[in-house]
């Protein structure tokens, strides 16, 4: 069985390829991968990004200007 | 991450002669990034907005003292991470209950209106997601948001954290034991479900 390190760095891609086809070449270290890398990569294609809300830029000049009266309001 | 270092110094040059709408571009550029990941980091959007907010503001007024030897994007990221720590420190000390921001309701705040079943299907384990990150301890959460939100290699958030890059590939890693854990069978049935569907296209 893989170590738990070298699954993690075969999610990060930090394996070299024959180090990641041993990995495969075992059923129950490739599901085990197939699950880290999952649960690593489905955030980022899953998770929606929320949009900042109207006005955000604004508020952050009107911020600035109200601390910092030189930024030339 | 898709940024350009060479147009955020050429605009921070800008800044530097009292062009604030300049600075508005760099506003524009990274509002996104800050408050997603501030979100993932104190579980409200308004909280993450109001930290965001506060990030740019204090980022412009130490613009004269950025020396460009890291990214204005890190820079920028390490300020709002600093807030985020102060933030929950506050939060703690008061006795609040972490919030947890509601994902469907956000799909439906952003103006997305596709309520498909794929879509219904994804907004659950969006919303799942969320809570399993907001539930991380909190340096696990800060590794794994921002090397699997934000998409940084281990050196951006080793110079952002300010912590040792193996170290933060250990927090990655403990984070995603735990998410493994409790995640695994939301996700399996997500990419099932999902690859069921393809075949069946």
């Amino acid at each position: 069985m893989t170590s738990r390190r070298d699954l993690h760095r075969a999610v990060d891609g930090e394996l070299s390829k024959a180090e990641t086809r041993r990995i495969e070449a075992d059923p129950l270290s490739r599901e085990e991968l197939e699950r880290l890398k999952a649960v690593s990569q489905a955030p980022g294609q899953v998770v929606r990004p929320v949009k900042p809300s109207t006005g955000f830029r604004q508020k952050v000049l009107d911020g600035i200007r109200r601390t910092d009266p030189k930024s030339g309001a | 991450m898709d940024q350009d270092p060479a147009a955020d110094t050429r605009v921070i040059a800008r800044c530097l002669k009292g062009d604030l709408n300049a600075y508005g571009d760099l506003v524009d550029r990274y509002s996104a990034r800050v408050i997603n990941m501030a979100l993932m980091m104190v579980g409200d959007r308004h909280e993450a907005e109001d930290i965001a907010q506060d990030a740019f503001v204090r980022a412009y007024r130490a613009l004269p003292g950025f020396r460009g030897r890291a990214r204005f994007s890190s820079w920028l990221y390490q300020i709002a991470l600093n807030l985020c720590r102060d933030h929950l420190k506050r939060r703690s000390r008061a006795g609040a209950a972490v919030p947890v921001e509601d994902g469907t309701l956000e799909g439906l705040h952003s103006g997305d209106d596709d309520t498909t079943p794929d879509t219904i299907l994804e907004a659950e384990l969006s919303e799942t997601m969320r809570q399993e990150i907001a539930r991380l301890p909190y340096l696990y959460r800060e590794a794994f948001v921002l090397r699997h939100l934000q998409g940084m290699d281990y050196d951006e958030v080793s110079a952002i954290t300010r912590v040792a890059a193996d170290t933060v590939r250990v927090r990655a890693y403990r984070a995603r034991e735990l998410l493994r854990e409790r995640l695994a069978n939301a996700v399996d049935t997500y990419w099932r479900e999902k690859a069921g569907k393809e075949r069946v296209k």
